[in-house]
């Protein structure tokens, strides 16, 4: 305990970087203890406008998706999350207009619906930028199984639920499907999820998910292997082979 | 895939520049788009980008290298630098298994394209710039971001990205007081 520092010294040191403005005569800007997915934090802007305080976003939401050409999302997703909060979207900004008592509130709400309009778009993105994988999945289980795969079909598990998966090979009679897993929370474990409920029929068919990078994925990884196989895209053909034996 | 390391290694020409955007009327955002060169062939989806805000002079300005598969794909940022930025600096993530894991970063830092990139997966981890560190030398004015830019993103050319449109206010003194 002796060289240790107080925990009261440590939050003395820094909650102060926690929040921070900047002002100028005409607007001041909040930076808040939230991250955009860019590691950015979250912003809102406050200034006059003729019966209030406009509290607003500034566009800093449409920004981190328009850095990924994902801007035309802003419109939909800002919507549904600003009805939600009762905030109101413009073409680029989310804002709420307020007496000055409830200034501190609509930062709140603000900060909250931007930063929420942000992640959706982004790990929805992300979600489709593994477009790539799936392409070169299909080049390769054409290469592999020729004639013997079919794409973007449904499956139903053990639940009867019809699971979407990105590739079905018949192979010797039985069926063995491959799914792509991008790293992100979404898709590891909606492939978890159907796996499992495959696993439970009577007679599964061969389970492969297809990453990546094994690496990449850290502890995703685990939650993959619990349910199948898992290959990595760049694999050489007799891995794909052995994955769907 | 595409070669990633070779395209922000290379040699670069910025092929034209559009010059700036008229502001965006809700935000007074400006920006431009130009199209990137490599060995004279400008390549497919490659872009230097520049954003803005008009009547904040001197501050927030960003210069971000991205890349998109085809026209009206989505794009993947390859390098990011923020200068000065409104969004209060950058918090790198944690377990990143390097010195600046959970390091909060200044108002000017950069996404560097060499910390970002996964050689296991041959593109941008996560597709996401999310590691940034302190740029190593001071960036005073918007000619010396420029020349950083130019230089680190080896676009040889840089000279003709002008300086933004920037509305000065009479009671404005530049960047804002913290």
């Amino acid at each position: 305990m002796g060289d240790q520092i107080s925990l009261k010294k440590m939050s003395a040191d820094i909650l102060p970087n926690l929040i921070s403005a900047r002002h100028w005569d005409d607007a001041s800007f909040i930076n808040l203890p939230m991250l955009y997915p860019s590691g950015a934090f979250v912003t809102v802007k406050i200034n006059y406008i003729r019966d209030g305080i406009r509290v607003s976003d500034s566009g800093f939401a449409y920004r981190e998706a328009e850095s990924y050409g994902a801007g035309r999302s802003f419109a939909n997703t800002a919507r549904s999350v600003a009805d939600g909060i009762g905030v109101s979207v413009g073409r680029r900004a989310l804002y709420v207009d307020v007496a000055t008592h409830e200034v501190e509130r609509a930062i709140l709400d603000i900060s909250a619906a931007s930063h929420t309009v942000a992640e959706r778009i982004v790990e929805k993105w992300s979600f489709e930028a593994d477009l790539e994988i799936s392409d070169a999945l299909r080049v390769k289980l054409d290469h592999v199984f020729p004639e013997r795969v079919a794409y973007d079909n449904k499956i139903a598990g053990a639940s009867s639920t019809e699971w979407e998966v990105s590739a079905i090979a018949k192979i010797d009679g039985k069926s063995a499907v491959f799914q792509t897993v991008s790293n992100f929370p979404v898709a590891v474990y909606k492939a978890s999820t159907a796996f499992h409920d495959l696993s439970a029929l009577d007679h599964p068919p061969g389970l492969v998910s297809v990453v990546r990078s094994k690496a990449d994925m850290g502890s995703n990884l685990a939650i993959l292997a619990q349910a199948g196989r898992v290959i990595e895209i760049g694999q050489p053909d007799e891995v794909f082979l052995r994955a769907a034996a | 895939m595409q070669d990633l390391p070779g395209i922000f290694h290379a040699g670069k020409r910025i092929s034209f520049f559009p010059g700036w955007s008229s502001p965006e009327a809700e935000t007074s955002y400006i920006h431009f788009d130009a199209p990137i060169e490599i060995g004279g062939v400008t390549e497919t989806g490659l872009v230097l980008h520049g954003g803005c805000i008009s009547n904040r002079p001197n501050c927030h300005v960003s210069f971000e290298l991205r890349i998109s598969k085809s026209p009206g794909r989505r794009s993947l940022p390859l390098d990011r630098l923020d200068w000065r930025s409104l969004e209060g600096g950058h918090s790198n993530p944690r377990r990143t298994n390097n010195r600046l894991s959970g390091i909060r970063v200044s108002e000017t830092h950069l996404h560097d394209f060499e910390l970002n990139y996964s050689a296991a997966s041959q593109t941008i981890n996560a597709g996401k710039l999310r590691i940034a560190r302190e740029v190593e030398e001071p960036i005073e004015t918007f000619e010396e971001l420029r020349t950083y830019v130019g230089n680190h993103l080896r676009i040889n050319n840089i000279e003709l990205v002008t300086e933004p449109d920037w509305v000065y206010s009479l009671f404005d003194g530049g960047f804002g007081n913290g």
